[in-house]
């Protein structure tokens, strides 16, 4: 069974994160979508409280508590502001873990302090203009070059490539794909526009292009050649940490909906006390009930085998269909209240768009836990357990 | 000048979750989470900077029961060395509580005694001037400042409508108001070593002092009147109406 329970240390870690998004995060979140602008300063602050680098050892600035408190500080990040936590996993996750998983004893000790801390931003850069889930088609790619590689192409649509110091970058290296540590520093290395989204506003998107931009040997991250499993396990943890973004922000979406159906009073009572209401609360509760329950399962599952696809899919398939379920019945239940910008529920649905559609769209979720499913049963004859 | 400084921290409820039973008016005060003292949390903070500018070590003392080792791990993750809890505790009483926590403060080395200067959960605000008489060492009260100067204690203390700034030799007892400082958010790695750090638990034998019995502990009964204005267009006149009728 799922330790859905935390533990004593993970409680703790929780009343902090949560003592510290209601003092820092709760009272700018409006802003911080209203104007795009991503809160650096608050950033920084979650570096000094040990939040950025929890699954990273004490030797390179963490604190090596894991992914399950990735996982309840995405949660907690994502009640309050899911674009930070978007963001947060971006740096945190996608970018730091697989620097810490991946790289060498050099590359660790140059850059994971300065990521722990926050005094860097990092970002990873996978998708292209002509290749999104089809990753592997990518076409940017790295010429050998003397003593290092020197990279040609376009990424898109990347997390904090706006304003990150450091890229994870993936390039093609002949046949077969290798990943880069690039520095907002290198030359050949250019920023294009940042993206105007429809939500997670405030965790910038932005183009990188690489212009023969050159790489040192010593920053090829895993040997040459290893990209594609780099990506696999990556993703695989990615989704399922970034899962816990949307069990917060459905618990918020549910507390606002109880509040507003308690007060608002329509035909002289409260309309929480109408049965299509309550139809509504019940399927919105036990949705993300079961949410949490998957992403606990999925968070241990996958940190004991990153290459666990059915653990990692299933649950960001799951979670965020049932976090943009949840979200849309709140507004619902707000009514034209909800529909006005001026209320969070809005931005809410706005926010849990982007659950279905980033690290692999909900179709090729599909695809990949059908796949899985199939592959187990023909090699064992049974489902998997 | 290294310190040794003793906090005494406080667990209750969390009373922001605290409601009133509407029928009978009393406080439900079963199953609701345990949490250490806002006060306590103030005092712990204040033992944490000076021992940041001084050097030193900070025990914790909380009289409680057997779920108070969470108390004293939220302590710790704020910056407490080392941790006594005391079980035994039964309900608010003062003498009781002053004469325990005395005991325990006696046996450890000590140049400043830190506190609350009442709980949230009781507010008689006794405790630090019975502390301060049972030890024999001097008290600050409400203190808004601490300063270390010259190996004596200067506080800088809130009385009801001044502050006050005097100063005493060590070891002595202050008590902090809310206002001292704002209490840390405990990092990551230091809630980590929290579960590391020695906690020493052992029962009281100090039986009951002070016969307290508690004579009411309801809440008054409040009707909050509601009235709702759907006419907008008798606009803020009808409203100053009602205001004024209710008022006389």
């Amino acid at each position: 069974m799922p330790q859905t329970v935390d533990t004593e240390t993970e409680s703790m870690l929780r009343e902090s994160v949560r003592a510290f998004v209601k003092k820092e995060v709760a009272p700018i979140a409006k802003k911080i979508d209203r104007e795009d602008q991503f809160p650096v300063e608050v950033f920084r602050k979650m570096g000094k409280l040990g939040f950025l680098g929890v699954t990273i050892p004490e030797e390179y600035g963490g604190s090596a508590m894991g992914y399950r408190a990735q996982g309840i500080i995405e949660e907690e990040l994502g009640y309050a502001s899911a674009s930070l936590g978007l963001s947060y996993g971006a740096h945190s996750n996608l970018c730091m873990d697989s620097i810490y998983r991946n790289g060498s004893p050099e590359i660790r000790e140059t850059y994971l302090p300065k990521l722990c801390s926050g005094e860097w931003i990092g970002s990873l850069c996978l998708t292209e203009p002509e290749s999104g889930s089809d990753a592997l088609a990518m076409k940017t790619h790295a010429e050998k070059a003397d003593g290092g590689w020197k990279i040609t192409g376009s990424k898109t649509l990347i997390t904090n490539a706006p304003l990150a110091d450091i890229f994870v970058v993936y390039a093609k290296t002949g046949d077969s794909l290798s990943a880069f540590v690039a520095l907002a520093t290198d030359s050949g290395l250019s920023r294009g526009k940042k993206f105007d989204k429809m939500g997670m506003r405030g965790s910038p998107t932005g183009e990188l292009f690489f212009d023969s931009m050159y790489i040192p040997d010593n920053r090829t991250l895993g040997a040459i050649g290893v990209g594609k499993d780099i990506i696999m396990s990556g993703l695989n943890l990615e989704r399922v940490i970034l899962s816990f973004i949307f069990i917060g922000l459905a618990r918020r979406g549910i507390e606002m909906s109880v509040q507003y159906a308690s007060s608002r009073k329509q035909g002289g009572k409260p309309i929480g006390d109408r049965e299509l209401i309550q139809e509504k609360l019940a399927y919105m509760y036990t949705r993300y009930e079961t949410s949490k329950m998957l992403c606990y399962r999925a968070v241990d599952e996958v940190s004991k085998d990153p290459m666990n696809v059915l653990s990692a899919a299933s649950c960001i398939l799951y979670t965020t269909e049932a976090a943009e379920y949840i979200a849309r019945e709140a507004l619902q239940i707000w009514g034209g209240m909800g529909y006005v910008s001026d209320s969070e529920v809005e931005r809410l649905l706005r926010d849990a768009v982007l659950g279905q559609i980033g690290a692999g769209t909900t179709e090729i979720r599909k695809k990949l836990v059908g796949h899985e499913l199939i592959k187990n049963y023909v090699k064992n004859g049974r489902l998997p357990e | 000048m290294a310190l040794n400084i003793i906090v005494l921290i406080k667990q209750i409820v969390d009373i922001d979750l605290l409601k009133v039973n509407p029928s009978t008016g009393s406080p439900e005060v079963q199953n609701l989470p345990l949490r250490l003292e806002n006060l306590s949390k103030n005092a712990v903070e204040e033992a944490v900077r000076i021992k940041e500018k001084n050097g030193g070590k900070i025990y914790a003392i909380c009289f409680g029961t057997e779920k108070s080792s969470s108390a004293m791990k939220e302590a710790f993750a704020m910056g407490v060395d080392e941790g006594f809890v005391i079980t035994g505790y039964q309900g608010n009483d003062p003498a009781r509580t002053s004469m325990v926590l005395a005991e325990k403060i006696r046996a450890i080395p000590h140049d400043i005694v830190l506190l609350g200067n009442q709980s949230a959960e009781s507010y008689t605000g006794l405790l630090p001037g019975k502390i301060s008489r049972i030890l024999g060492e001097r008290l600050l009260s409400n203190a808004i400042k601490i300063e270390i100067v010259n190996g004596r204690a200067r506080a800088t203390m809130a009385m009801e409508s001044e502050t006050v700034t005097a100063e005493t030799q060590l070891p002595a007892v202050i008590s902090v108001t809310q206002e001292i400082n704002e209490p840390r958010l405990p990092p990551v790695m230091q809630i980590l070593q929290a579960g590391r750090k020695p906690m020493n638990v052992s029962a009281t034998g100090i039986k009951e002092v002070t016969p307290n019995k508690i004579i009411s502990n309801i809440a008054p009964k409040s009707e909050r009147r509601k009235i709702v204005f759907e006419d907008i267009e008798k606009g803020i006149p009808e409203v100053a109406k009602a205001i004024r009728e209710a008022s006389r």
